[in-house]
């Protein structure tokens, strides 16, 4: 297990700048989930620490070592591809010694580790099959394996879980999650998938555009989005954002009118100037028959927990409410929403977030 | 509208294809039968009487004065080592051309790629006569090294082989990479290996055409004793309507194609793709 | 790992190939060069030139060999021949060839025993081919004489009559080549999807409609390609014409390549025949273009 350090990284396709100076810090045995859309430079930033694309400048350490420079087999890494790329002749027990092989360890000690990582990932069985003989979830644990037995500083996995379906995903999530928690290893994941970066990660980066957006604990990217990007990606149902007509400050924090409506925000006034956004989370947004907020009700989904409220302003915009689980509106009702003044954001016209809760 | 369902049998034009179809199987199946009859018949009938091939007695002297008396073996065995090596060759010339055209990333690679696949416009009879005198500068004719070496280095196999190397997903490639493996290694465990079915059409392909070639081997193997199969019957036939041993020289043929039809038979699903494929490139 | 570089320090890049790496295409490109390129380019050389190979002479004449050759009336009976082969031999293998394909495009074992008989003949030899055919052909002796004496029309002798000889020769041809249309439209009827029948059906077309505004509309990429394919292998057509009647009788069968054949190797004149060669050379890349245009081309319907 290494710490990661990646200091301006810069990488150019051509003309194209995928990765514009981007510097970051991975402790060691932490997990480390790149979130964001797809194009962002997730992938590619994983792909340089790796070794399959080169750096056009910048530096990469994994522990001690600089190593930007070295091809991928000497990086102590090992890498779980989003395809598994398993080798298709090769049994499952071959794909696995493979990589230990080419660096010339005995026969025993290859044995005992298939052995141990067929054990921690339950494939005994199905050493002496082929990956084509296996089923995706198989194959996957397979890949994995053929990533443990290499013993690496650090497991790369460039979104793994997007080929499997839905109830094999949550299951292998907390696999990998057990998995870090067995072995201590640093790990890097690229995900598309907020709910996986939110449930494995210890440290989410969110990018986007080639930069990173925020890095923080996943609650911290949740609760206090640093940009309306990472506010706008993290989340379902998505952050309502309503544009904020005029402003007044009440004991030091900021009242917002949205449409005819004021709403008291806990965001600090100080030092904020229009344009500005106001930003709640549908949970924030709550039907209450005091509430300040009028609209008209859209759609409804029920949820059975709870009921998510689609509903049209005055003015025409959407925005996303809650409602408890046995809500009786349906579509043409009139409704009204009260805002939880404690968990809105507010976001300047950089797109910077300012945010009513502190600290997490 | 009108009546539903009673689609009974084949309408009349399907029914009308199909018996022409099996019309020109007798007309394919016929000259088949009828050679195989005539080596099966006494020279000296046929001389007296042709039409005594459809009727019996018949005989299979033709077959034993062939291996007494004919130079076949001696010709099949050349063919054999000509197709052979030729093959062979064309696969690792192309296997490792294919590969370094698909996987190894140095510059202008896309333009040597392009100048290597020029020579698929070349046909092979526009150069016979400066090949001819390029071996004949080396005084390398009637030799196998004449007969094997040309088409050796083949723009189809480089075509064929590129394309189904690039088709491998990269990610397999990288994930060798990550084990450790350089590059002859991943080409020999993991990226042949999985090349296997474009290499049995291009070998196919290469084998059957070299096998069956005609004008390379007329031209270059000029001594009986270097014939291969082809040109070596071509030899027996010149007299062919003078000739008063038809039942030996049909012998000859039955004897010379049975070979190639057996191997057709048995490979039948892979001699199609290999020719099928070779032909749409 | 103490050799490694510190933070700050130049380091080489990470490499993406390495020179070594190009032993891959070398021996490729060394005999591409040397026995395809150097002998086409030393071809278009020759045709310049007078050579005589017995005497090891050889002198520039500009474009002599090929004024001699543009006057030769038995090179102008060559050209002729060759168009005339392909087109007497392109249609009926096209026509036969999905006529067969169409019949034979079932998952019964009768068919898959004609498919086989179909293709059979293409994986024979030209030698054993010409062989079975001259056989065949011989003048009251073969089959055919005797079939048509048979019947009272009395023999012909297809190959020593100037009218017959080549299309005795084209029907060879079409006998032994039928094999490699019939797959390629085999190949193509299976690609279309069977969706597209039970809509036909649904919507209530005959299988004349059927035929007409589906099916071969769905191939028609492959037909046209097919057509391309036999056009360019016919024009080169030799092996069967050296063999059957070495491009008599009176020159009635002579083809472009035979005409090669024979002044390079008969005659020894070598620049003549490089001239006749750059001829050919230059119907088939405009040949190989139209093929590469055709199966570039979209599928369209």
């Amino acid at each position: 297990m290494s710490r990661i350090d990646l200091v301006s990284i810069n990488k150019k396709f051509g003309s194209y700048e995928a990765i514009a100076d981007l510097s970051l810090a991975i402790d060691a045995g932490e997990f480390v989930v790149f979130l964001g859309p797809s194009g962002c430079g997730k992938t590619t930033l994983l792909r340089m620490i790796a070794g399959l694309e080169a750096v056009t400048e910048g530096e990469i350490h994994i522990g001690d070592r600089r190593v930007e420079h070295l091809p991928p087999g000497q990086r102590g890494v090992a890498m779980v591809f989003q395809s598994y790329a398993l080798y298709p002749h090769m049994t499952v027990a071959q794909n696995m010694a493979f990589g230990l092989r080419n660096i010339g360890t005995g026969k025993s000690v290859i044995d005992a580790k298939i052995m141990e990582a067929a054990r921690i990932l339950q494939l005994e069985a199905l050493l002496d099959r082929k990956p084509g003989q296996l089923s995706g979830g198989q194959r996957q644990r397979v890949a994995i394996g053929r990533a443990i037995v290499k013993s690496p500083e650090v497991f790369l996995f460039d979104e793994p879980l997007s080929n499997l379906d839905a109830m094999l995903r949550a299951r292998t999530r907390v696999e990998i999650a057990r998995l870090h928690q067995t072995l201590g290893a640093t790990m890097v994941f690229v995900t598309h998938d907020q709910i996986e970066a939110m449930t494995m990660a210890q440290k989410i980066v969110v990018m986007s555009n080639g930069k990173i957006e925020q890095v923080g604990a996943p609650l911290d990217i949740y609760r206090r989005p640093a940009t309306r990007f990472v506010a706008s990606f993290v989340g379902v149902p998505a952050m309502n954002f309503l544009d904020v007509s005029s402003t007044e400050t009440v004991d030091g924090k900021l009242h917002v009118k949205v449409g005819e409506t004021v709403v008291p925000t806990g965001v600090a006034a100080a030092g904020l100037s229009e344009p500005l956004t106001l930003g709640i989370r549908p949970e924030a947004l709550r039907v209450d028959p005091a509430g300040s907020i009028e609209a008209r009700v859209d759609v409804v989904e029920r949820l059975g927990e709870k009921t998510i409220i689609h509903a049209i302003l005055p003015g025409g915009q959407s925005v996303v409410g809650e409602d408890s689980d046995t809500s009786t509106l349906n579509f043409g009702d009139q409704v009204c929403f009260s805002v939880d003044s404690g968990r809105t954001h507010i976001f300047d016209a950089a797109g910077r977030g300012h945010h009513a809760e502190v600290t997490p | 509208m009108a009546a539903v369902g009673k689609s009974v049998g084949m309408p009349l034009g399907e029914r009308l294809a199909l018996i022409a179809v099996i019309l020109l199987a007798v007309l394919w199946l016929l000259p088949l039968m009828w050679v195989t009859a005539v080596s099966l018949k006494n020279n000296t009938e046929l001389v007296v009487n042709p039409g005594a091939v459809f009727t019996a007695p018949y005989t299979i002297q033709n077959y034993i004065d062939l291996t007494k008396t004919s130079a076949l073996g001696t010709w099949f065995r050349n063919s054999l080592i000509v197709s052979l090596s030729h093959t062979v060759l064309v696969l690792i010339v192309s296997c490792l051309a294919g590969y370094g055209f698909a996987r190894i990333e140095f510059p202008g690679r896309n333009a040597v790629f392009i100048f290597s696949l020029v020579g698929l416009a070349i046909p092979g009879q526009a150069i016979i006569v400066p090949l001819h005198s390029f071996f004949n500068a080396f005084d390398m004719h009637n030799t196998y090294a004449a007969l094997i070496i040309p088409g050796i280095a083949t723009p189809f196999g480089i075509f064929l082989m590129t394309a189904y190397f690039r088709a491998i997903p990269a990610e397999i490639e990288e994930a060798a990479r990550l084990d450790n493996a350089s590059r002859f290694k991943i080409f020999w465990t993991i990226a042949l290996p999985l090349a296997v079915p474009a290499m049995a059409t291009l070998g196919i392909f290469t084998f059957l055409g070299t096998w069956n070639d005609y004008l390379w081997p007329l031209i270059s193997a000029t001594r009986p004793e270097m014939y291969t199969l082809t040109v070596g019957l071509a030899a027996t036939q010149t007299n062919i309507d003078q000739s008063e041993g038809l039942g030996y020289l049909m012998a000859q043929s039955v004897f010379a194609g049975l070979p190639m039809l057996i191997l057709y038979i048995f490979f039948q699903k892979y001699v199609v793709r290999a020719v099928a494929g070779a032909a749409i490139r | 790992m103490s050799d490694t570089p510190r933070a700050g320090a130049r380091v080489p890049k990470l490499r993406t190939w390495h020179w070594p790496e190009l032993l891959f295409i070398a021996p490729f490109l060394i005999l591409y060069v040397t026995f395809l390129l150097f002998p086409m380019a030393w071809g278009f050389w020759m045709s310049f030139n007078y050579y005589d190979l017995f005497a090891g002479f050889s002198e520039y004449i500009g474009l002599e060999n090929y004024q001699q050759l543009f006057s030769d009336q038995i090179y102008r009976r060559a050209v002729i021949n060759t168009f005339l082969f392909v087109a007497i031999t392109v249609p009926p293998l096209v026509v036969l060839g999905l006529l067969i394909a169409l019949v034979l495009n079932r998952q019964t074992w009768w068919s898959a025993v004609l498919r086989t008989l179909f293709f059979g003949s293409t994986v024979l030899s030209v030698t054993i081919v010409t062989l079975i055919w001259r056989g065949v052909y011989l003048p009251q002796k073969g089959l055919l004489d005797n079939f048509l004496n048979a019947v009272g029309i009395g023999g012909i002798g297809i190959l020593q009559d100037p009218n017959l000889a080549l299309i005795g020769i084209a029907i060879t041809t079409v006998w032994w080549g039928i094999g490699l249309p019939m797959v390629l439209f085999l190949a193509a009827l299976q690609q279309v999807p069977g969706e597209i029948y039970e809509a036909a059906k649904l919507d209530n077309a005959s299988p004349w409609q059927t035929l007409w505004s589906i099916t071969i509309p769905s191939i028609w990429r492959t037909v046209v390609l097919v057509i391309i394919i036999q056009i360019i292998a016919h024009f080169q057509v030799f092996g069967q014409i050296n063999l059957m009647t070495g491009g008599g009788p009176n020159n009635s069968t002579r083809s472009m390549v035979q005409f090669i054949y024979e002044s390079g190797f008969r005659q020894w004149t070598a620049g003549f025949a490089s001239a006749a060669a750059q001829v050919l050379f230059v119907i088939m890349v405009i040949a190989a273009g139209l093929q590469f245009w055709a199966s570039r081309r979209k599928q369209e319907f």
